[in-house]
């Protein structure tokens, strides 16, 4: 009590020293792009005094006469000390800090600096994803952080994407992460069902200030449901208490084309091809009732068929641009950003496209000295235009405009206006359907009104106790309408068809909590945090069709006769309560941990709650006295975690089960005598309770060479257990869906993270920044049913023991034998042999890849700046069945112009098989399309120069001077350059890619995108 | 101030926390619901029902594959149905396990719980569902045993194995228990005892009429008929046929109107059905009918029509034969071949639909004709030919009988079958490229799926020849 007691006497006494004082001025600037820095925290070393710069970046502050340090800090920026001496004027650079150990990292229900987090923490900043032409931004961070792999699941215009937070651990459930906006915890399905349509598509990514994803138990557990597949917390913008108001306009206009493409047979290879495959079975291709030449007519003779080109025809270079608007800004009480947008992109096929309006108001308002409020309120409006893609559809483009005959043409020569396909004369084909007509012509369009918003309330009870409420809501309507006119030959029987489909989602989460932060004797700071949260998500919808229109341009069903109709509704609900401590002594040691009790209305009647924890430990050994003698080391964090996380994600077919534990009896479909049939749908089990993820963590985080190098090295191990694993019964026990929930099974996922950062070159104004991640990941199934260690799927076996959950299980192709142009397979003796069975399948790779990450760079030389962004996987198998239409050589459909390289001799040494018609040679199929082989398997691992964008900011005096704060230029482009061994379009949206449930056929690759923009801050 | 900020803080938790956690399945019912009433046990007959309409049974597959995997189709176009069928690739064999087994649990529903305590009613109407339900399980597992297992007396190696019988109905998990396969004989004594209880409590209907796509006396008398000819038990089997047949001919459609017969506008019922399943649109998705019809597969008149497959040569070849066959007419010539044109998805006002004729009473003639062999056998043989327009003095030998039934049913699923039951081999057309199966061959039972051999505790044996 003395010394604390002579302490505040000395203080008096320094301070009374300090009474003849003097004035010190000057401005703070980014060094980076000379734009005065407002809000910047001047403060004077080792006192309490302290002010901020003006919006122009300016200061005053009084000091000693004898000077003192002055200390320059704000967030993002590297902090600077400067020692005054007798200097009057001090203007200072700041720098970015690139290593940003002053950084924020938002977790659950709060905020921690990131130099005390013991989890596993990864965040991209808003800035870099920043005007990149993406509709949502977990496209956007692709590729830029470790452990989480995001791979597109369409490349339609505003498609979906598959996320995947250290590998998949579940097998029948949701792999997806629990997705936070602002507090809003997602729902997790699109609205729409025209094409693919992402979830997020609702958010513009200009309005994200950060995004942090949380990978490891110690960060996650506070979100206990759902977290085992980790959590991504997005914080859109707020605006800042000083610096008057901002104004942003961003302006982008682009391109987008195909890419890669099939590349089919003309019209004469076409006959030549299908002529020669009628003469192996002896043919005459003259015949006159079946022969290629009769029929299709003959390739020496260019009158007899219409050459057409539909593969030029249906693709396309597309437009898209984007407005951006926000201001921003706000006084001492109150805060605000308001943002909107408009995004049009047209698809790189006919009719695919895209249009997006946005608005947001983000608003803080401290009411009284103790009580804050909030709001953050958004709204969009999607309209997709979608395509037929995932499926070998007769109208999908994807599909049918490479297998279309290249001898018809889809319009009259002379009119140009469309005709029926393939027209008189000609084998039924594609189900008649002309592709660019249907493209064309048929409506596919998706509307969805979307809000994700919230409210808040903080009440600071006392300095170190505060009390928070919230509510969130994720509100969407949805109306999609189909419309096949009559106009198009095989919709005409019946009179056309219009379907449409309403559908109404409605997601609310809210939680009050009380936290606590507070630090004892200087340093011991104690965080802590309990709460209460409940959430509940409804879906339903009704859907009704109608044939039968006396002319095709009537749009409503009610013009025709009724067909159809259908409906659905979804619910549940979900109720925790939760806890957190945090504690850290002087920095240097921390511990952590988290308790969470979660109850959800899918479980059994008994079996509903779960309790989940998570605990953490970190070492700062840069703080300790030994390692002072390491100058090299600016800091370096040893950390460990532990935890067991739930998943509650039910799904049965990829698609949400919320009435997992009742046995359900319901109307079956179609009808009996104008009588509607019931049956038992599905047996219950009562007693179906959490999945589990036991995750472990042990990791470094290391800043070294005055922080010129830095980064995260994470070794992790999860086990998923009691899975919700849909345990399959005997067909012959007559229930439609035989199989039923339980917990069983287990899954290990294991890896590596590693990030590593630099400042490469920074001399002379010329700087070369780098950022490289990788993460190493394996999957395994460790148990399933009981004692079986393999799942059949009919007669394929799906899951094994030992292997990873997505596998590929095929024959092994053996080549052409030359001497007579026959496929052959390796047997299960390892022989080669024509015939195959399924016994002679074997695994032959997997879907999951074995690493995968991304490598950034940036060169910035004044204002100029180049940004050069890599993306790659390895070690994954995809198989591509388009082949099976383009490549295998039967039937009427074109191929592709590897069809060139078929066997036509003896001596010939091939991979593509003598051609038949039928595809047969002696009754076996040449393409064993039965069981499959690994012919149309290939690596699909790729390395792709996912966006390079070039931008040049213009000098801070000149913008000045014609009264802007910033203006900036720039061109980029997207997906320019792909590396891969794939033998498809796209290596990225293919089949099972992590369980993405992308078809085999028929998937939507991405374009290629060029555009170019300016920034402009006022 | 802030005391009165706190209340409001605390009632705002007090609201919001709702800690229920109950939902409602607005799309399920629990059983005690759904079986409370008549209604509900004719509900679930009516899914059995239905099921005959599945694209998996005699929606497609029961229609066409027999006919493909045998010597009565030609593929002509390629959309990947059918190809690896009509080469006959050793694992393209008929699948109908899973969905049988489901209409087959909906038959032991009703068969077994209808007598319940607590279900109430009019004892009459129980009875008749319950025989309902048995001529259906009846004929579900005369499909199964005729698809998975050799007919009695004709097995192979002495392989006697037919499916697995169940009888009680599955309504929660432990229901669901495993079971090895039993013998044909047991299951076609099983089928026989169904069918006599239902001849019993079935009424009588007129063939054609809407009746018949309710299960009836005559229906059951037929399909029994069909049983014991698949039995070997001839003698039954010709009493049978005659007592669901008028015999003189009278209840089969004259061969001036044999052609016009098959418009479903005209006769949504065929005339001479005696068990014809019923379809309407909300049957199908608004693509079932272009995608999976067998008018869309069979025929080419109807624009999105894949037509996959036409009459073979050898087909065609049979049927001219005989100069006056009318059922020469039912085949159109088209580029691709000679079309069938039989399933006509004239019904209704939207194409694509028909319904689908699983029994009609020319079978009765052919039973009693094969049945009772050259002799007795003889006047229905040919008065069923008379109403086809042909000659009326042939002799009632098994190839005389098969040629008949072969051009009398084609395209609707007899052919593979006909072979099989008389031990023959199942012989392919030219264009097929392929030699025959012999009757010897494995591939003359379909594989069981391997997933329930997976299930199974080495109690459920897989077919011979499938590893």
């Amino acid at each position: 009590m003395k010394k604390i007691l002579l302490t505040c006497l000395m203080l008096v006494f320094v301070l009374y020293a300090w009474a003849q004082d003097r004035t010190v001025t000057g401005t703070v600037t980014d060094a980076g792009t000379g734009e005065s820095l407002p809000g910047v925290n001047v403060v004077l070393k080792g006192t309490g005094v302290g002010i901020t710069t003006d919006i122009d970046g300016n200061y005053q502050i009084n000091v000693p006469s004898e000077g003192g340090v002055l200390q320059f800090s704000f967030i993002g920026m590297t902090t600077i000390e400067e020692t005054i001496g007798s200097r009057s004027v001090i203007d200072v650079q700041m720098a970015t800090d690139v290593q940003q150990l002053s950084e924020v990292v938002v977790t659950g229900y709060g905020s921690q600096l990131k130099r005390e987090v013991t989890g596993s923490v990864a965040s991209v900043k808003g800035d870099v994803i920043e005007d990149l032409p993406m509709q949502s931004f977990d496209r956007a961070i692709q590729g830029r952080v470790a452990g989480t792999q995001i791979q597109s699941a369409s490349g339609q215009p505003g498609g979906a994407m598959n996320i995947r937070i250290r590998g998949v651990g579940s097998i029948n459930s949701g792999n997806d992460p629990l997705i936070i906006i602002d507090g809003v915890q997602m729902g997790q399905f699109g609205q729409t069902s025209q094409g693919s349509a992402n979830p997020l598509n609702a958010i513009n990514p200009n309005d994200i200030e950060s995004i942090d994803i949380l990978k490891d138990a110690s960060a996650s557990a506070i979100y206990g449901a759902q977290a085992a597949n980790g959590v991504i917390v997005v914080t859109t913008k707020t605006g800042s208490k000083k610096g008057g108001t901002q104004v942003n306009l961003s302006i982008q206009e682009g391109v987008v084309q195909p890419t890669n493409l099939y590349d089919v047979l003309d019209a004469q290879q076409f006959l030549q091809v299908k002529a020669e495959a009628q003469r192996n079975v002896g043919v005459d291709p003259n015949n006159p009732t079946n022969g290629v030449f009769t029929v299709f007519g003959n390739p020496e003779d260019p009158s007899t068929y219409q050459e057409y080109d539909w593969v030029d025809n249906m693709f396309q270079d597309a437009r898209f641009r984007t407005y951006d608007l926000s201001m921003s800004g706000g006084n001492e009480k109150t805060t605000f950003y308001f943002g909107g947008s408009y995004n049009s992109q047209d698809g790189q096929v006919r009719k695919s496209n895209f249009e997006r309006f946005t608005g947001r108001l983000n608003l803080t308002h401290q009411a009284t000295e103790k009580l804050t409020i909030g709001a953050k309120l958004s709204l969009s409006h999607i309209k997709t235009f979608g395509t037929i893609a995932n499926g070998n559809f007769v109208n999908g483009p994807w599909v049918a405009s490479f297998a279309a005959f290249p001898t018809v043409s889809a319009v009259d020569p002379e009119t140009g206006e469309f005709i029926d396909y393939p027209g008189p004369g000609l084998p039924s084909h594609l189900a008649n359907y002309n592709i660019v007509q249907g493209v064309e012509q048929e409506v596919r369009l998706g509307r969805t009104m979307q809000t994700v918003s919230s409210a808040n309330a903080t009440y600071q009870i006392l300095p170190s106790l505060s009390a928070t409420a919230f509510v969130g809501i994720d509100f969407s309507m949805n109306r999609d309408d189909n419309q096949r006119p009559s106009t198009i030959g095989p919709f005409r029987p019946a009179g056309g068809s219009i379907f449409i489909n309403n559908r109404r989602s409605i997601n609310v989460n809210t939680n009050y909590n009380l936290n606590y932060n507070q630090v004892f004797a200087d340093v011991h700071r104690v965080k802590a945090i309990v709460g209460y949260e409940y959430k509940f998500e409804e879906r339903e919808g009704a859907s009704l069709g109608a044939n039968g229109f006396s002319n095709p341009f009537f749009t409503l069903p009610g013009n025709g006769q009724p067909t159809s109709v259908g409906g659905f509704y979804q619910e549940y609900k979900r109720l925790g309560v939760f806890g957190k401590v945090d504690y850290d002594y002087n920095d240097k040691y921390l511990v952590s941990g988290t308790l969470r009790r979660d109850g959800h209305s899918r479980f059994g009647s008994n079996t509903k709650y779960g309790t989940f924890y998570a605990g953490s430990v970190g070492w700062r050994l840069s703080e300790e006295s030994f390692m002072e003698g390491l100058g090299f080391v600016n800091d370096l964090k040893i950390k460990a975690s532990y935890g067991i996380l739930g998943n509650a994600d039910l799904r049965r077919d990829g698609s949400p089960l919320n009435y997992a534990s009742q046995t359900t009896w319901g109307g079956s479909s179609g009808q009996y005598l104008g009588g509607s049939p019931t049956t038992i749908t599905a047996i219950g089990n009562d007693n179906i309770s959490w999945e589990e993820e036991e995750a472990i963590n042990l990791g470094f985080d290391y800043s070294l060479l005055n922080n010129r190098l830095f980064g995260t090295v994470d070794f992790w191990r999860t086990n998923n257990r009691d899975l919700l694993f849909d345990v399959p019964f005997f067909q012959n026990a007559g229930v439609n869906t035989n199989s039923v929930y339980d917990n069983v099974g287990s899954v290990r996922n294991q890896g590596i993270d590693l990030e590593v950062g630099g400042i490469i070159v920074d001399n002379g104004g010329f700087r070369w920044d780098s950022r490289f991640n990788i993460t190493f990941l394996q999957n395994e199934v460790t148990s399933l049913v009981g004692e079986s260690d393999t799942i059949f799927d009919g007669n394929f076996p799906t899951l094994i023991v030992g292997q990873p959950v997505d596998f590929h299980f095929l024959l092994q192709y053996a080549g052409v034998n030359p001497a007579n142009g026959r496929a052959m397979i390796i047997d299960k003796d390892g022989n080669p042999s024509y015939d195959a069975g399924f016994e002679d399948a074997r695994i032959a790779g997997s879907a999951i890849p074995t690493h995968y990450g991304g490598w950034s760079n940036t060169f910035s030389y004044k204002g100029l700046s180049l940004d050069i962004f890599f993306q790659y996987q390895y070690g994954n198998k995809a198989f591509n069945s388009d082949l099976y239409n383009i490549l295998s050589g039967r039937g009427n459909d074109n191929q592709s112009v590897e069809i060139l390289k078929r066997w036509q001799e003896p001596g010939d040494i091939t991979n593509v098989p003598q051609l038949t018609p039928n595809g047969t040679i002696a009754g076996i199929d040449q393409y064993y399309g039965f069981v499959g082989t690994d012919r149309f398997l290939s690596d699909a691992s790729y390395i792709r120069l996912k966006t390079l964008t070039l931008s040049y900011d213009f000098p801070n005096k000149l913008m000045k001077s014609i009264g802007f704060r910033k203006a900036r230029i720039f061109v980029q482009g997207v997906n320019l350059l792909t590396w891969t061994e794939y033998d498809g379009m796209d290596p990225e949206v293919v089949a099972n890619n992590n369980s993405t449930g992308v078809s085999a056929y028929g998937s939507y690759p991405l374009g290629r995108q060029f555009s170019a923009g300016i920034n402009i801050g006022l | 101030m802030m005391k009165k900020l706190i209340y409001i803080f605390l009632t705002g938790i007090v609201l919001a926390s709702c800690t229920d956690l109950e939902v409602e399945n607005k799309a399920a019912l629990p059983q005690e619901i759904v079986l409370g009433d008549l209604a509900g046990f004719e509900a679930v007959l009516f899914a059995a029902y239905e099921s005959v309409n599945d694209f998996a049974y005699y929606g497609q597959t029961m229609m066409i594959a027999p006919e493909i995997l045998a010597d009565n189709m030609n593929l002509v176009n390629l959309s990947g149905r059918y190809e690896q069928e009509f080469v006959n690739a050793q694992n393209a064999n008929i699948g109908i396990w899973f969905n049988r087994y489901t209409a087959i649990n909906e038959c032991n529903i009703v068969i077994n719980l209808i007598n319940e305590d607590y279900v109430e009613g009019d004892q009459a109407t129980k009875e008749v569902l319950v025989a309902e339900a048995k001529f259906l399980r009846a004929l579900f597992y005369h499909d199964l045993a005729k698809v998975y297992g050799y007919e009695p007396g004709q097995e192979v190696d002495g392989f006697n194995s037919s499916v697995i019988l169940r009888t009680e109905p599955t309504v929660g998990l432990s229901d669901v228990d495993d079971r090895a396969r039993a013998t044909n004989v047991e299951i076609y004594e099983q089928i026989e005892q169904d069918l006599l209880d239902a001849i019993d409590g079935l009424p009588t209907v007129a063939p054609g009429s809407t009746e018949v796509a309710r299960a009836n006396r005559q229906a059951a008398q037929l399909l029994l008929a069909r049983v014991y000819l698949y039995w070997g038990r001839d003698a039954e089997a010709a009493n049978y046929a005659q007592q669901a047949i008028a015999g003189d001919g009278s209840d089969l459609v004259a061969a001036a109107d044999y052609v016009d017969s098959w418009d479903d506008a005209t006769f949504n019922f065929h005339p001479e059905s005696v068990f014809e399943s019923d379809l309407r649109i909300a049957d199908w998705n608004s693509v079932d009918g272009a995608n999976n019809s067998l008018h869309s597969l069979t025929m080419n008149v109807t624009d999105g029509n894949f037509f996959v497959v036409t009459a073979s040569d050898e087909l065609v070849a049979t049927i001219d034969e005989n100069a006056n066959d009318v059922r020469r007419n039912m085949l159109l010539n088209m580029p691709l071949g000679e079309m069938f044109n039989k399933w006509r998805g004239a019904k209704g006002t939207l194409p694509f639909q028909e319904n689908l004729p699983i029994l009609r009473l020319s079978e009765g003639y052919l039973i009693a004709a094969e049945a009772l062999g050259p002799g007795a056998g003889d006047v229905f043989l040919n008065t069923l030919r008379e109403a086809r327009g042909m000659t009326t003095n042939v002799t009632a030998t098994v190839d005389n009988v098969l040629r008949e039934r072969r051009i009398e049913y084609m395209a609707e699923g007899h052919r593979f079958f006909d072979l099989k039951r008389l031990g023959r081999a199942i012989t392919k057309p030219v264009s097929a490229g392929v030699n025959n199966v012999a009757y010897s061959d494995f591939r003359i039972l379909s594989r069981i799926p391997q997933s329930e051999l997976e299930l199974s505790d080495g109690l459920l044996v897989q077919n011979p020849g499938y590893n």
